[in-house]
């Protein structure tokens, strides 16, 4: 250990590989029967009101048949007013119905919403047609009459609704257990899980399977039902989030969205907006499907769920199997390849002081780390194997490291395997929650000591990460075991295929990752295609690229158990631990650790190269994310204040700034490392980003960067006054460059109906002018109390809303996938006698801000959902009043918020008021805490939907690394047996169960780890 | 018969069902006929209406309630395969007439009226199409016993489309 320096102890969170009990249910679902997608689309929309029950008011459907529209009509809600209702009435009457003149139902119909529903369970569940419509969830549950928890394991931990009902005589509605209920589990923004349920006494013909040849029903069948919701197809084609007004953009929908004044209020107008609504939605599905069949894979669009799944069903096509379903490879490896698996680099680098940048991107980066470390021929190996390494050829080929020697593509190409290592400040990746703060867990690139020379506490790491260390420490680790994956053969089952209908690939003799990329850069060239056609196929071609590049690799889907399940898992030992969980995780089917490992690791090999080649002339960097580092330079280069740096100016400590010269110089250098046919992409893999430049001019101008933190970070320009102007789309530059992360969920303060996110520039500019010591004025919104909007996506976040709906019908109820409102409790503001780490407050939904503060909030932790107000300005909370943070309260938060996992100048942790250069931390090794994938619920952390990311997280507890066998046991083992029966009061006989390895109640466990503690001061 | 519906998802059930209780790519396998609505579904192999009741050794005539079983006894013998099409086509009557549950006169006499159209229209396409197939075939019988411009030289000759 290097002296003179006390590493601060923390746990390491690692991934494991986990192994839950087989699935024989998820086996039968993974294969897809035969299917041809129906003529048959049934498109629908809803309105609601505004209130906090968002009940329906009305809706409008069209029914589709071979692209013919065959019938129309709108539908209303059934506690609609009289007077709303004669307005439907009065427009059915004056409007036709926009069908198809020869074969459709002329007149436009207007239904009551069980009507509308008789329609729904025709074309959709008799008729087997597809239903479709834009964010399916919330339009479904608008028409639905009641809701429950699912109880198909299937969708456990979402919602069933009961659509259909009937009126047992009394005037009772009933649920109609002869009709399926429709189950849906919400997955992200942009995905759910959905599908009918079973019926009681199900009709044979409904007991067909979809696709059957004989015809013959199946006992056990359940028809799930064809929701193509395209909000999902929309991303699973573009792999970003849509609005219906953004896909129409997207996909060239001439029927785009209308705009109307006011929701909620029944008009004529409001009416023609629904209309079009359902016209442009109808219109999308035509074109997203068009879209997605020119991918010609054998995938339903229904269940496609993100552009994995596109990816997935290509190398399919390919005749490529995933790695671990044609071979067998110990599991042992799995677990140390997934141990070794961390996400991108991203941190601040120069803390809150804004400085002079280039802007620097690596282009497509993990495909061209795929194409240099050459992995396609592990996909397409007839055999795949591990290889148990010699630990002196790691060593010797580590010492050969120099950043000369990694300029060598050759050098990549040794670069896939891994070794365990017993850190010793080697500059490694780290996993931890290194602030009490921010309760979540952050990759990290600190120095790392491991608490003994003991091969057991060490680490695996892919080689890729150990070559970054020797590239930063100048000494290559201790390295006690090691492994290689090798290929070989080719697989004969592999198929040529042409990528949307135009770009061939053979999978024998190209690489795929390579290939992409290669064709997308070719496209701007080729003068066959249409403008449009060209758009379509760039994107589609990116989409895949990033699909198969490394996602796929890397899946592990989080399941909700209905009760704890054994699961064996995987990690840093050579034997595996089993623990019960609820959320088990399960291994996709293209999951194959080593490869994600190995991508990412060579991501961060890629950024540690570049930090080597700036630091080497002298200079630093502001801020680096996955892909992408803001490097501090100027036109003619030369130091520059900032505090923490080792220079000095003006009797000021100072960094260098390089010039854009030598920048551009280490751009060129990169050039080695481009892995594609120069012909299409010619020059460097590092990119200066297009944003140095001037649009009008194409000159390159001075950029500035502030960051705050990790993905917190702006960039802006200067005017010859010095006054600051964020790069804007259509103003100054081609996109948005400021961050939205940790702000994006919180409403438009000016006008939370409005989606507008300038306020976000507002703040962002405020920030940068006082970071630049400018005036600024006070923020109009800065006093209104901080809320944002999430949505009810699962039956735990409708529970402590249970209160708000008991004794109510459904259209008064908060209905699942409604919004609601959540704020942030100030730091000591919550309500007097709760649990603060265990209080959150939100609030059905209401977009006047001025009732924020008048309305009872619930409690989301309290099992009795306990209501609250909120003051933002009160000194303190009270028994039934908490003290919640405004938006200045947030900004503020914001402009502070710590980047923990870097030291400031003096060593010592980043703190809020930390400012300048940062560095690297030391860490020694405090224990190992298990857990699974970053789950999608991250997405609803931030929204306020689900209160702690430790909620998200499944841990896995491995008793023989736990606290109580690694700490406290060994004491107590080395305490006479007399001393410890008389100071713990329990029998001989326990004491000798527990101290061999029986896990004591929990009482006992308290007093003897108090004991132990006691025992060891 | 390809005409608007009243009731365009409800047909859409209709062939779903049908479609599915026969099975994907299902055929006569005497005839070949592969429409849904025309296979038997219990038939194993699979064989349409007509060659099913050839094979049971039953006629492949049924009685056709021609305005509709509601509003009038009358039966007529036809085909069983057009006895599909008919009662099929008693799906697209206006709301009510079908069904005539309470036996209204008038539900009743449009039931007759529009039993009668269905009829016609049956007749009439079944008869034209009966030509159409007729001269087909013998516009390829010419083609190959007169050559290929069979009616140059013939009474036909200045008969084809300008």
């Amino acid at each position: 250990m290097a002296t003179g320096i006390t590493p601060d102890p923390l746990k390491l969170a690692i991934r494991v590989y986990p192994e839950p009990p087989s699935d024989e249910d998820d086996r039968e679902q993974g294969k897809l029967r035969h299917w041809r997608r129906p003529h048959q689309m049934f498109v629908f929309d809803t309105e609601c009101k505004t209130d906090t029950a968002q009940a329906l008011t009305f809706g409008s459907y069209r029914y589709y048949e071979r692209g013919r529209c065959l019938e129309e009509g709108l539908f209303c809600g059934d506690d609609l007013t009289r007077a709303d209702r004669a307005k439907l009435e009065a427009y059915v009457k004056t409007h036709g119905a926009a069908t198809d003149r020869r074969y459709g139902v002329p007149g436009l119909r207007l239904l009551s919403r069980r009507e509308f529903l008789e329609k729904l369970y025709d074309a959709g569940f008799d008729g087997r047609g597809l239903i479709v419509g834009f964010n399916l969830p919330f339009d479904l549950s608008r028409v639905a009459f009641d809701f429950g928890n699912a109880k198909d394991r299937r969708f456990a931990g979402g919602f069933s609704l009961a659509l259909w009902d009937w009126d047992d005589g009394s005037g009772k509605r009933r649920i109609n257990k002869h009709r399926p209920r429709i189950a849906i589990k919400h997955i992200d923004s942009k995905r759910a899980l959905k599908g009918f349920t079973g019926t009681l006494d199900a009709d044979p013909v409904d007991l067909i399977p979809e696709g059957s040849e004989t015809g013959e029903p199946e006992d056990k069948y359940k028809f799930r039902g064809h929701f193509l919701d395209l909000r999902t197809l929309a991303f699973v084609l573009t792999d970003r989030g849509h609005s219906l007004a953004s896909a129409c953009k997207a996909f060239d929908v001439q029927q785009g969205k209308l705009t109307v004044e006011q929701h909620g209020v029944v008009t004529p107008e409001y009416i023609d907006y629904n209309r079009r609504d359902v016209e442009a939605t109808a219109a999308l599905a035509s074109k997203l499907l068009e879209e997605y069949d020119r991918f010609d894979v054998e995938l339903q669009e229904t269940p496609a769920f993100s552009p994995a799944s596109l990816g997935k069903s290509h190398l399919r096509k390919m005749g490529i199997a995933p790695i671990l379903e044609r071979q067998t490879i110990e599991k042992r490896y799995l677990g140390y390849a997934e141990s070794a698996f961390f996400g991108g680099r991203t941190s601040a680098h120069i803390r809150k002081v804004p400085v002079p940048v280039v802007y620097t991107d690596f282009l497509s980066m993990y495909p061209t780390v795929n194409s240099l470390m050459g992995l396609w021929k592990y996909l397409v190996a007839e055999e795949v194997s591990v290889v148990p390494g010699d630990v002196s050829e790691t060593v010797d080929f580590l010492r050969t490291i120099t950043p000369e020697k990694l300029f060598d593509p050759q050098t990549w190409t040794r670069l896939p395997a891994f070794a365990r290592v017993i850190p010793d400040g080697d500059v490694l990746p780290t996993r931890a929650t290194y602030s009490v703060e921010s309760n979540d867990y952050q990759v990290a690139l600190n120095h790392l000591y491991a608490k003994s020379d003991d091969p057991k506490d060490g680490l695996w790491y892919a080689l890729p990460d150990l070559a970054a260390s020797v590239l930063l420490t100048g000494r290559v680790p201790t390295i006690v075991d090691a492994f290689a994956i090798k290929a070989r053969g080719t697989l004969s089952s592999l198929r040529k295929i042409t990528l949307r209908g135009t770009v061939p690939i053979d999978p024998s003799i190209q690489d795929f990752f390579r290939t992409v990329i290669e064709e997308r850069k070719r496209l701007a060239n080729n003068p066959a295609l249409s403008d449009e056609e060209r758009k379509r196929l760039d994107k589609a071609l990116k989409v895949l690229a990033n699909a198969t590049s490394y996602g796929i690799f890397a899946e592990m889907r989080r399941e909700e158990a209905l009760k704890d399940v054994p699961v064996t898992c995987y990690g840093i030992d050579p034997h595996p631990f089993t623990c019960d969980v609820r959320n088990p995780e399960r291994p996709g089917e293209y999951c194959f650790p080593p490869l994600v490992s190995l991508i990412t690791s060579a991501a961060r090999l890629m950024l540690a190269l570049l930090e080597r080649c700036v630091t080497d002339l002298g200079g630093t960097y502001a801020m680096e994310d996955t892909d992408s580092m803001a490097i501090v330079a100027t036109q003619r280069g030369g130091l520059i204040e900032c505090e923490g740096g080792t220079h000095r100016k003006a009797g000021k400590p100072a960094i260098r700034a390089l010039s854009w010269a030598q920048v551009a110089a280490i751009a060129k250098r990169f050039e080695a490392l481009n892995p594609y046919d120069r012909d299409a992409i010619p020059g460097s893999v590092l990119k200066i980003e297009e944003d140095n430049f001037d649009p009008k001019t194409e000159h390159q101008r001075q950029l500035w960067c502030l960051a705050i933190s990790a993905k917190r970070y702006t960039l802006f320009l200067r005017d010859k006054d010095g006054e600051p102007a964020l790069l804007r789309e259509g103003v100054n530059n081609k996109e948005d460059r400021y961050s939205e992360h940790g702000l994006g969920h919180l409403l438009n303060p000016a006008d939370p109906e409005k989606e507008y996110r300038n306020w976000i520039a507002q703040a962002w500019l405020s920030i940068v002018r006082r970071s630049l010591r400018l005036p600024t004025k006070p923020l109009r919104f800065q006093k209104r109390v901080a809320v944002g909007r999430t949505k009810v996506s699962s039956p735990a976040v409708m529970k402590p809303l249970k209160i708000l709906n008991s004794g109510k019908t459904y259209d008064k109820r908060i209905k699942p996938f409604n919004f609601i409102l959540s704020c942030h409790v100030r730091k000591l503001g919550h309500a007097i006698g709760v649990d603060p780490e265990r209080f959150h407050l939100v609030a059905p939904y209401e977009t006047d801000p001025r009732k924020w503060e008048t309305m009872r909030w619930v409690d989301q932790y309290s099992k009795d959902g306990k209501r609250y107000r909120i003051r933002g300005s009160a000194l303190h909370g009270s028994r039934t009043m908490a003290r919640v943070k405004s938006y200045g309260d947030v900004l503020r938060e914001y402009e502070y918020h710590p980047e923990a996992k870097c030291a400031d100048a003096t060593g010592a942790p980043c703190r809020k008021q930390s400012l300048g250069l940062l560095g690297r931390r030391h860490i020694a090794i405090d224990g190992f805490i298990f857990i699974g994938k970053e789950s999608n619920k991250l997405e609803e952390v931030e929204e306020g939907g689900v209160p702690s990311e430790s909620d998200v997280y499944t841990i896995f507890n491995d008793s023989q690394r736990g606290e109580r066998a690694t700490k406290w046991l060994p004491i107590l083992k080395a305490m006479p047996m007399a001393e410890l029966m008389e100071r713990s009061g329990l029998s001989r006989r326990a004491l000798y169960m527990i101290r061999a390895g029986r896990r004591p109640q929990p009482e006992n466990a308290a007093s003897l780890k108090s004991i132990a503690k006691e025992q060891g001061k | 018969m390809a005409r608007r519906s009243n009731d365009p998802i409800k047909a859409g059930v209709r062939q779903s069902k049908r479609q599915r209780g026969v099975g994907v790519g299902a055929a006569c396998v005497d005839c070949g006929d592969t429409r849904p609505e025309m296979l038997v579904r219990s038939s194993r192999p699979k064989r349409c209406l007509k060659c099913y009741a050839i094979k049971k050794g039953k006629k492949a005539t049924e009685s056709h309630h021609i305005a509709g079983e509601a509003n009038s006894p009358i039966e007529v013998e036809i085909p069983i395969r057009d006895h599909r099409k008919l009662s099929d086509a008693q799906y697209e009557w206006p709301p009510g007439v079908g069904s005539n549950v309470d036996g209204s006169p008038l539900l009743a006499a449009a039931g007759f009226l529009s039993g009668a159209a269905d009829f016609v229209e049956l007749l009439i396409v079944n008869g034209i199409r009966y030509v159409a197939d007729f001269l087909r075939k013998l516009d390829a019988w010419l083609r190959d016993h007169a050559g290929q411009q069979w009616w140059k030289g013939t009474d036909f000759d200045g008969w084809q489309p300008a």
